[in-house]
Formats: C-alpha cells, sequence, structure tokens
C-alpha cells in the first residue's frame, strides 16, 4: 500500500460507517486517480473530504431529534398515568381517598391521551396522534376547565410541526412500546422513591478517575492511530468525559434535573440501543459458519 | 426548485456530470476529466463533490450503476445515464437555450438602443 493510499484510507474514516462500506473503495479509487504521483493528499480534496464528512454526518441528525422527540412523548404520556396508578397503590390517606376519586376522571382525561399519543406516535400513525390530542383539548375545553389546558396546548403545534417534519419514531417498534411500560413502572417508581425522601451522595473522586483512566485507555485503544498527538488528545477528551459523565449519570438519576428529563433521556438510550447496538449484536451472532 | 413542467431543476455540476454521461458510460476519473472538458476548465469537480453528485442523481434515478472494474488494484465504478436522466438533461438544454434566445433578444434591442444614429441628432 503506498504511503498515498495509507493516507487516503485514513481519512476516509472520517465517513459514516455505511457511506463507507458503500462508496468507500470507489472514492478512494478516484482519489488516488486524481492525486495520482502524489506521496500525500492534495489540500483541495482533504478539506472535500472532511466537508463531506460533516454533511453526511449531520444529515444523521434528524434521526436523533425524531429519536430525543419520541422519547419525550413516552416521558410526557406515561406521566400522568404512573402517577396516578402511584397514587392509588401508594400510601394513600384515607382522608384523601375521596378526592383522589373525585379528581380521577380528569387525571384520567390528562393522562390517557398523551398515552394514545405515544403510541400511535410510535406505530407511526401521526394523524391519529394528532387527532387524539385535539381530543383531549376538546374534553378539557367542553368542561371549560382552562387550567388543564396549557400543557396540552403547548404540545399541539409541536406535535403538529413534527408530524409534518415527519420526526417518525426509528425501529424498532418493539422497544418503543416495551418503554412505555417501562415509563409507566418508572414513574411509579420516582413515587415510592420520593415518599422515602431523595438525597444526592457526593461521588467519591476516585470514582470519576477510575471512570476518566478507564475511558482514556479504551480511546486510546479504539484510536488506532499511534501519533503521539491524536493519542493526547483522546486521553485529554477521554479524561474530560470519564471525570463528568459519573457525575452528570447521576444526577441524572436523582432527578436533578427534573424527572421528565430523566426518563426523556433513558427513554432516548434505550432507543438508541434498539437501533444501533442490538442489531449489530445479533448480525455478529447470526454470522454464516 | 421545480419548473412549471414539474422537472425538477439540476445544478450546473449535475447537468455537466449528465452531460458528460450522456454519449456513454463512464467512472468518477473519466467524469472529472470530461466534466472540465466540457465546461472549458472551468469546472473542476473535487472527488468529494462528484460523489455527492451521483449519490444525488443516483437518488433520483437519473444515472444508474452499469458495472464495475478493477484497474491496478484501484476500483474503478462506471455510471450510465437512464431514459429520466436523458430526459432531464434534454429539458435543461431547453430551458437554458430558451434563457440565452431571451438574453440575446434583449441584448439586441439595448444595443439598437443605445446605438448612435447619425444624422438623428440636431
Amino acid at each position: 500500500m503506498s504511503p498515498l493510499e495509507e493516507r487516503y484510507r485514513r481519512l476516509l474514516r472520517l465517513l459514516p460507517r455505511e457511506h463507507r462500506a458503500a462508496r468507500g473503495d470507489e472514492l478512494l479509487g478516484l482519489l488516488l486517480d486524481l492525486d495520482d504521483g502524489r506521496s500525500r493528499p492534495s489540500a483541495r480534496q482533504v478539506v472535500g473530504l472532511i466537508g463531506l464528512a460533516c454533511r453526511l454526518r449531520l444529515a444523521a441528525l434528524p434521526v436523533a431529534g425524531a429519536m430525543l422527540f419520541s422519547a419525550f412523548l413516552v416521558a410526557v404520556g406515561t406521566m400522568q398515568l404512573g402517577q396516578l396508578i402511584d397514587a392509588y397503590t401508594g400510601a394513600v390517606l384515607p382522608a384523601d381517598l375521596p378526592g383522589l376519586r373525585h379528581a380521577t376522571p380528569d387525571l384520567l382525561a390528562a393522562g390517557l391521551p398523551p398515552l394514545g399519543v405515544a403510541v400511535a406516535w410510535i406505530l407511526g400513525a401521526r394523524r391519529a396522534a394528532l387527532v387524539i390530542q385535539a381530543a383531549g383539548l376538546a374534553y378539557f375545553a367542553a368542561q371549560a376547565k382552562l387550567g388543564w389546558l396549557g400543557f396540552p396546548l403547548l404540545m399541539f403545534p409541536v406535535l403538529a410541526v413534527a408530524a409534518h417534519r415527519r420526526w417518525t419514531t426509528p425501529r424498532p417498534r418493539s422497544l418503543w412500546l416495551a418503554s412505555v411500560v417501562l415509563a409507566v413502572l418508572a414513574w411509579k417508581a420516582i413515587g415510592v422513591w420520593g415518599r422515602h425522601g431523595v438525597y444526592y451522595p457526593v461521588l467519591p473522586s476516585y470514582v470519576t478517575w477510575i471512570a476518566a483512566v478507564a475511558l482514556a485507555v479504551v480511546a486510546v485503544v479504539v484510536t488506532r492511530r499511534r501519533h503521539w498527538l491524536v493519542l493526547a488528545t483522546a486521553a485529554a477528551l477521554a479524561a474530560g468525559a470519564g471525570a463528568l459523565a459519573p457525575a452528570f449519570a447521576l444526577q441524572l438519576a436523582y432527578g436533578r434535573y427534573g424527572w421528565l428529563t430523566s426518563i426523556t433521556i433513558a427513554t432516548a438510550i434505550l432507543g438508541v440501543i434498539g437501533r444501533y447496538a442490538i442489531p449489530r449484536l445479533t448480525r455478529h451472532r447470526t454470522a454464516p459458519v | 426548485m421545480v419548473y412549471a413542467s414539474g422537472v425538477d431543476t439540476l445544478s450546473e455540476q449535475a447537468f455537466l456530470v449528465l452531460a458528460a454521461l450522456a454519449d456513454r458510460p463512464r467512472h468518477g476519473y473519466a467524469l472529472v476529466t470530461e466534466v472540465a472538458s466540457i465546461s472549458d476548465g472551468r469546472v473542476q469537480l473535487r472527488a468529494s463533490t462528484l460523489y455527492a453528485v451521483l449519490e444525488r442523481l443516483t437518488g433520483r434515478g437519473l444515472i444508474a450503476h452499469d458495472h464495475d472494474e478493477v484497474d491496478s488494484g484501484r476500483l474503478r465504478r462506471f455510471y450510465r445515464l437512464t431514459d429520466e436522466g436523458a430526459a432531464a438533461v434534454h429539458a435543461e438544454a431547453q430551458r437554458m437555450t430558451a434563457q440565452v434566445r431571451a438574453a440575446r433578444r434583449r441584448l439586441a434591442r439595448r444595443d439598437a438602443r443605445t446605438t448612435p444614429r447619425f444624422g438623428a441628432a440636431g
């Protein structure tokens, strides 16, 4: 392999994996033809390749947006129902029970439409999601209960824009449907936890530093380049991430940024695992012997 | 942008790539040199630009993968113009011709206005 080819192969790693697999060899052949006789890639082609890598990677952002939006719908859609289940199955005082029973129709009317919206959205029925959202709004408008109208009213244009832009939930749908059940249970668990008091333990510094060193080692191993500048940058970035990530994850798990944020991010992580990690693992397992 | 006839417009680079494929299938490097030749050296496609244009044109069904060849260990993928691609080149060429005609007519009128006529003054 010539030095030019080796350098271009390294540069081509900037492209997303699927593009590299589909067009990598073709693009490499073209680059070698264009820069024939040189030992280093020309600045013109390098700039073009970096630009192409950025464009292709930015094109993948709508998937991330759709995933986060779906996760938010799941978190919002399950909140009211999870809290209602917790209210009935938790340590409800006998004195509070009549009031709770009286408010139940409104709580259900506030909780079921968002749940229906989330499920319809996951199943790809965007119009049905809009209709369900409108039905929820209509119920409270007909009852003249303006206090309940705020959030659904706010959500309606957001949902309409998302439907127009086709931010559909990425597959697999089964995992997203499972996340709905898990999110209801999470809201119930948050209620139970809340009654026992929530505290924020200080994460021992040695845990963060162990995480930082581990991430730095992984980064250095994964980054196959052995140039000192690449190694130093990878180690520094991983150390920073290692020092911050455990503390951030802990605060997220303790609802420091609000439980809605915590459940949204947890659901999005589940979606990412379902979309990228599970197919890769199963593909590896079913590879021909 | 879409024409009144319903045909999508083509960028200059896309038009030149389609024109370069009009007579026969070509691979990437041949396309870069052919586009430079058609445009009198004004358009020098980068590999990344050509890749993006080919991706877009393939997606729109205007060109298609023809065959692959390996030369000196380098993969060369040949592309050919589809019938839709040929129709798009025709439509774009007609549009450009019509615009050139209109521009020339207006320039001729302007020249006629601004050219001094002997004996007209005084």
